[in-house]
């Protein structure tokens, strides 16, 4: 899951950004609305954290802008604009979710996920796909009548990202940009061991090769 | 307070009649004046023909020739009168009109000049010319005199009727003021009409006036509201810019003491519960200088607009819970105050309301000529009665563990109470907690009948 981070504080940025990493996002994190805008019609995030009060550009102007162009990235919005006509404001602008400063880091990876879950029309409390339990808090995965098998960082990203995209192709390129926020380890060929990590924790079945497509996380 | 009408037409009256009573006795002096100065000119003129028709009789004595006299010397108390007195003969000759009387010789007062007297005889008015005369070698002294009862009469008649016209006069002129300062007036009650108007909400600013006097005024006003709205705009703003630059700081320091906690949980502990006050005092804080008020005029939000969207946004807000948002608002309902309040008003009410219900929230709003009745009822757990005091006078949250009911409620009471309004909890029909609100149309309207009325002839 790749998340575009905007927020314009020097100090609340880079440690939000470390933190969300740390949950398994890649994360992009930009301090102004003018970018932040470009960066939002760009087709490689699942969802964007946007604050308000920003250089530039007023955060609500690049939401606005995004939802008139057609842009659907589920967007979370948080900022310190606690007053109802603000937040009123907030979601008739296009926002999917508000969230006030100050927060806790819990709620908001809470939201985020939560959010993540209801763009993909999973109804739920966890993430939970044929059978197939993503523990979010322990970054494991828990099969059905199973024990829980503990997942590497990058194992977790890929499963969560085919689990919010069950039975949709997937190209490398695709699932790199999702799970990376970076160039340093985009080599497609690394996808390939980690998909072979990831069948032997779920199952071989679970994820089907098409040649010269990319992959299927069977439902 | 004194009327700008009733204070020129006072005046005017005033004016007018000093000027009216200079003017008649100012008239009626010069007029008498005229007429004494005729009577005087004609008796001088008889003195020549009697001082000719006087000669000597028989025996040496002195006589009017009657062929030369005018007759009214002969009628008895015709008015006209003479008597004379030749050389140092202290006999008096009397025309035959005096009977027997005599024309006083001295007393009364001087008129005009040339010696005339008017003095009373009988009550009535006489004037009286004294001439010497010499004739055939002799001082011939004679005395005229005249009745002048008709001047008087026809003086007084004279100022009866300058009298009526003069009271017409005023009459009509009073008449004529009044409408000519009504039309004056007219441009400075259309403001205050349409002040009146732009108290109620109706419009936005004053129009432009059509009288030079006005327009200042106008102008001002107008400026006045405007620069209200600024001031107001900018320290929300300036509020908001403030919430983000304090906030943000907070939000980092509140995880740095997360950080701290995996090392020293004693020393988090404490700083966790001081950033939390301080959290806690800027919001409520900063939530109650967002208020506006009641203080701009000029404003009428209509509900239903506004509660689509709110209702939209706790839909969004509350998405894990399936509830039903009713909403009854009668067409002619609104705010009688600023959206920006109402939204926050209603924004904390529906959201208590959404965490606790079940599954319905209803509002229902409708308007009376007093004020704006608003209900907003769950089907939640509700609030015991004496619970709902203690929610009531502090804004406590009765259950920790939930957020909401705390800090809302106290924001909803400031809200409704620097609008003059009333807040009153009470058991919904579906249940739950029933918040009714009135709101009056205008400030300063007493609200505690409609408060107490039957709570059965509810809205709609």
């Amino acid at each position: 899951m790749r998340v575009l981070l905007v927020e314009d504080d020097p100090a609340l940025g880079p440690d939000l950004k470390s933190e969300l990493a740390r949950s398994g996002y890649a994360v992009d994190l930009v301090d102004n609305g003018v970018d932040a805008e470009a960066a939002g019609y760009e087709d490689i995030y699942d969802i964007a954290v946007l604050d308000l009060g920003l250089p530039g550009r007023p955060g609500l102007e690049v939401l606005h802008n995004w939802r008139k162009r057609k842009n659907a990235l589920p967007v979370l919005i948080l900022t310190a604009r606690s007053a109802w006509q603000e937040r009123v404001d907030g979601f008739e602008a296009g926002a999917d979710d508000y969230l006030c400063k100050p927060f806790h880091t819990e709620e908001l990876l809470l939201r985020m996920s939560a959010l993540l879950r209801r763009v993909h029309q999973q109804a739920g409390a966890a993430l939970e796909v044929a059978g197939l339990l993503l523990d979010e808090k322990t970054q494991s995965v828990v099969p059905q009548g199973q024990a829980p098998v503990s997942l590497t960082g990058t194992e977790y990203r890929l499963l969560r990202y085919f689990m919010h995209n069950p039975a949709r192709v997937l190209s490398k390129l695709q699932l790199v940009e999702h799970l990376y926020d970076d160039a340093v380890e985009n080599d497609s060929n690394v996808i390939e061991a980690y998909i072979k990590m990831l069948r032997k924790k779920i199952g071989h079945d679970r994820i089907e090769t098409r040649r010269g497509q990319g992959y299927v996380f069977r439902p | 307070m004194k009327s700008i009408q009733t204070r020129l037409n006072s005046a005017f009256v005033l004016i007018t009649l000093a000027l009216c009573l200079i003017l008649w006795v100012s008239y009626s002096w010069f007029l008498r004046q005229t007429a004494y100065d005729f009577v005087n000119a004609s008796l001088g003129s008889e003195a020549y023909v009697l001082l000719k028709s006087v000669e000597m009789d028989d025996s040496g004595g002195w006589r009017i020739n009657a062929q030369y006299v005018a007759p009214v010397y002969e009628q008895p108390m015709s008015g006209h009168y003479f008597q004379f007195q030749v050389g140092d003969d202290p006999k008096w000759h009397y025309s035959r009109s005096l009977w027997d009387e005599s024309i006083p010789l001295e007393g009364g007062e001087f008129v005009g000049n040339q010696g005339l007297r008017l003095l009373k005889k009988h009550d009535k008015p006489w004037l009286v010319r004294e001439e010497v005369f010499t004739k055939d070698g002799r001082r011939l002294r004679m005395l005229l005199a005249s009745d002048v009862s008709h001047i008087e009469s026809g003086l007084a008649r004279l100022r009866w009727g300058m009298m009526l016209v003069v009271a017409l006069f005023l009459g009509a002129m009073l008449l004529a003021q009044i409408l000519v300062i009504r039309s004056g007036l007219r441009s400075l009650v259309r403001v205050s009409g349409q002040l009146n108007q732009l108290k109620q909400g109706e419009i936005r600013k004053l129009p432009e006036a059509d009288t030079v006097e006005v327009e200042p005024l106008v102008t001002e006003i107008n400026y006045l509201v405007k620069s209200m709205e600024m001031r107001l705009t900018r320290s929300r703003n300036a509020l908001g810019n403030l919430a983000h630059a304090a906030k943000t700081p907070l939000t980092v320091l509140d995880r740095q003491i997360e950080a701290l906690q995996r090392i020293a949980p004693e020393q988090a502990e404490a700083l966790r519960e001081q950033s939390k006050q301080l959290r806690d005092l800027m919001e409520r804080e900063l939530r109650r200088a967002r208020i506006a008020g009641a203080a701009l005029p000029g404003h009428r939000i209509y509900l239903q607009q506004e509660l689509d969207k709110l209702v939209r946004t706790m839909h969004a807000v509350h998405r894990d819970r399936q509830l039903q948002i009713d909403t009854q608002i009668s067409a002619t309902s609104y705010f009688p105050g600023e959206r920006d309040d109402l939204v926050e008003l209603l924004g904390n009410l529906l959201d208590n309301a959404c965490k606790w219900a079940r599954s319905r929230v209803r509002v229902s709003g409708m308007m009376d000529e007093h004020c704006l009745d608003l209900r907003i009822a769950d089907d939640g757990p509700g609030v015991a009665a004496d619970q709902r005091e203690r929610l009531l006078q502090r804004g406590e949250r009765l259950d920790e563990s939930r957020a909401g009911h705390g800090l809302g409620m106290s924001i909803v009471a400031e809200i409704v109470r620097q609008y003059g309004g009333e807040l009153d909890l009470q058991r919904a029909d579906l249940g739950g907690l029933e918040v009714r609100l009135l709101l009056p149309r205008r400030q300063g309207m007493d609200l505690s009948a409609s408060l107490h009325r039957d709570s059965a002839a509810s809205p709609l």
